[in-house]
């Protein structure tokens, strides 16, 4: 009986083929996303100007321009929910501390690219990087 | 992993139809059990943080249930289930959250149990497990993107559908692993 139950554990064979085409349609799918985005990204990345744009719930709380920054710059934001400390360079922006249980901002590290982004669910803060696209460039 | 769980109910037939009535008692084993799931899944730390980094170990109940309920009934489960999980561990914002993701994931995963119930060997609770949390995952960016009012969580998107198809792909096995006497 303790046989029959281990080789039933261990055994796959349950699975049919659409079971296996659906698990990697969906990480087929994940990595085409990335890799879309990542080229979406390298295409905006001969940007002009770029600024970074803190939204806190939903609205604007801040913008800063990054040309406009020396060296770094740290930025705190406080509210009802929690607090996160935001470092400025001149090449982007990093969460150094957060008040939220996960620290996935945190653990991101720093965003660079336009159009990438940080984003603090449980502070609802959203981190994103403007860049002047070409289209934007030509228009000028 | 390998409890039998048994309890008297002939309206079960052998063709996986499921219960016409089904019993408060049922109902209420089943939500107990995926909120103790869901207690440990909160309290299993991952090393690395990883945005959606949870195990949705609370899906293994809803998709044992998949074979005894209809779709009410298992709307009732998940949604109870999220709303009282989401209070325990998060706050009002986390039952949002969580409701969604549940409410979706349950929508998804009943069609396609019974598609794979009509039509044997076509698909498993793996397949499901994994469709279940895809859904639960979108559920959840959806209602970000309405709380955020910014499409800029959608940048997550990926490492969030890699970790719940292996997630997915682990509760479903788990599920088929789980015999219920009916």
């Amino acid at each position: 009986m303790s046989k029959n139950i281990a080789a039933e554990v261990t055994s796959l064979k349950n699975i049919t083929k659409i079971d296996k085409f659906i698990f990697f349609a969906v990480i087929f799918l994940a990595i085409f996303w990335q890799l879309g985005g990542n080229a979406i990204l390298l295409a905006a990345d001969d940007s002009v100007a770029r600024a970074v744009v803190i939204t806190l719930k939903g609205k604007e709380y801040a913008r800063y321009n990054l040309n406009d920054i020396k060296n770094e710059k740290i930025v705190a934001i406080n509210s009802d929910i929690g607090y996160n400390v935001v470092k400025l360079t001149k090449n982007g922006a990093q969460v150094i501390h957060a008040s939220c249980a996960d620290q996935v901002d945190v653990h991101q590290g720093e965003i660079t690219k336009p159009h990438s982004a940080i984003v603090c669910l449980p502070n609802q803060l959203v981190i994103t990087i403007e860049g002047k696209s070409e289209a934007d460039t030509i228009a000028y | 992993m390998l409890t039998r769980l048994s309890w008297r109910s002939n309206s079960v037939n052998r063709r996986g139809g499921f219960v016409r009535k089904p019993r408060v008692a049922q109902i209420a084993l089943f939500i107990a059990s995926a909120l103790v799931l869901q207690v440990i899944d909160n309290m299993l730390m991952i090393p690395i943080p990883i945005p959606g980094g949870k195990l949705g170990l609370a899906n293994i109940a809803t998709l044992i249930a998949l074979d005894i309920f209809g779709l009410p009934t298992l709307m009732l489960i998940s949604v109870v289930r999220a709303s009282l999980g989401a209070f325990l561990s998060g706050g009002l914002m986390a039952v949002f959250y969580s409701l969604s993701g549940a409410i979706l994931s349950t929508l998804v995963m009943w069609p396609v149990h019974r598609s794979g119930v009509i039509k044997r060997k076509t698909i498993t609770k793996f397949g499901v497990g994994v469709l279940g949390a895809v859904a639960h995952n979108i559920g959840q960016i959806l209602v970000a993107i309405l709380l955020l009012k910014s499409v800029a969580i959608l940048s997550y998107l990926p490492i969030l559908l890699i970790t719940s198809a292996f997630s997915g792909a682990i509760t479903g096995w788990v599920s088929m692993k789980i015999k219920i006497n009916t």
